[in-house]
């Protein structure tokens, strides 16, 4: 019974550890309750722009301000080999205001992205 | 007097493979079900496709949906119309010529649901084209 007990373990930990980690990778917020697009194609990101409802910019699980946002978007393009090959995904709460979301398009905009993706959820 | 050298306590020890490879296939499989389960933050939720344009106010833009706050409720402005359903909106969209894209011009005061819907509803309409402009 040893062995299986041992594995029975490492399994529960293994579960609980994981669960929390992909837990603790998403910020919370509710997006906009919309179907989204047909497309079978998901492309990786490479930045995720978290905009909760009270505005706060979320990038890495880290608080940022518009100008660090900056800097983190150039290492983002560098790291993807151009900004059109880069595609961020904006998570913006359906609750927050759209301005902070206008502010945020701007940013990316102006280090050259053109490809943006909204972020949606599907109605429960 | 022979003492039976044969007997149980002599045997070799075996070392039963069973229960580990059981145990590894297990494993195995987890992992790779749960590999493919896996997604990371980008790819968990469906999204929307938008071009960004220029906040300046263009002339030439062909079509122009703006999505702004009257007397305090969200609404979607077509030309001269202002449509405040969802369904509305789709079928005056639908009218659209959709080979031209679609500008979104999104104003301040309103909720980021409000723009999605918009978005939402221009690519239902059939508008492969959707550019946001973030509007002063």
């Amino acid at each position: 019974m040893t062995p299986m007990i041992d594995i029975v373990f490492q399994l529960l930990i293994f579960f609980l550890v994981t669960a929390q980690m992909a837990e603790q990778t998403r910020a919370k917020m509710n997006l906009p309750q919309e179907r989204g697009e047909d497309t079978t194609e998901r492309e990786q990101a490479g930045l995720t722009v978290n905009v909760l409802a009270d505005g706060r910019i979320v990038v890495n699980d880290a608080e940022v301000s518009l100008e660090a946002l900056d800097a983190l978007v150039d290492e983002a393009i560098q790291i993807a080999g151009g900004a059109d090959r880069l595609k961020p995904l904006v998570r913006a709460d359906r609750d927050c205001d759209a301005a902070r979301l206008n502010e945020v398009f701007q940013r990316l905009g102006s280090r050259g992205l053109s490809a943006i993706r909204l972020a949606t959820e599907r109605g429960r | 007097m022979r003492f039976n050298r044969r007997g149980g306590s002599d045997r070799k020890p075996e070392l039963n493979l069973a229960s580990m490879i059981d145990a590894t296939f297990l494993l195995l499989s987890f992992f790779i079900f749960t590999t493919g389960q896996g997604q990371t933050e980008s790819k968990l939720s469906p999204n929307l496709r938008v071009e960004r344009g220029t906040d300046a106010k263009d002339d030439l833009e062909p079509q122009v949906l703006e999505v702004l706050r009257v007397d305090g409720k969200p609404v979607f402005r077509l030309g001269s119309s202002d449509i405040d359903s969802r369904e509305q909106l789709l079928a005056a969209l639908e009218a659209l010529p959709q080979e031209k894209g679609l500008f979104v011009r999104v104003y301040g005061g309103i909720e980021v649901g409000s723009a999605a819907t918009a978005i939402q509803c221009a690519r239902d309409a059939g508008f492969e084209t959707v550019t946001y402009v973030p509007a002063k």
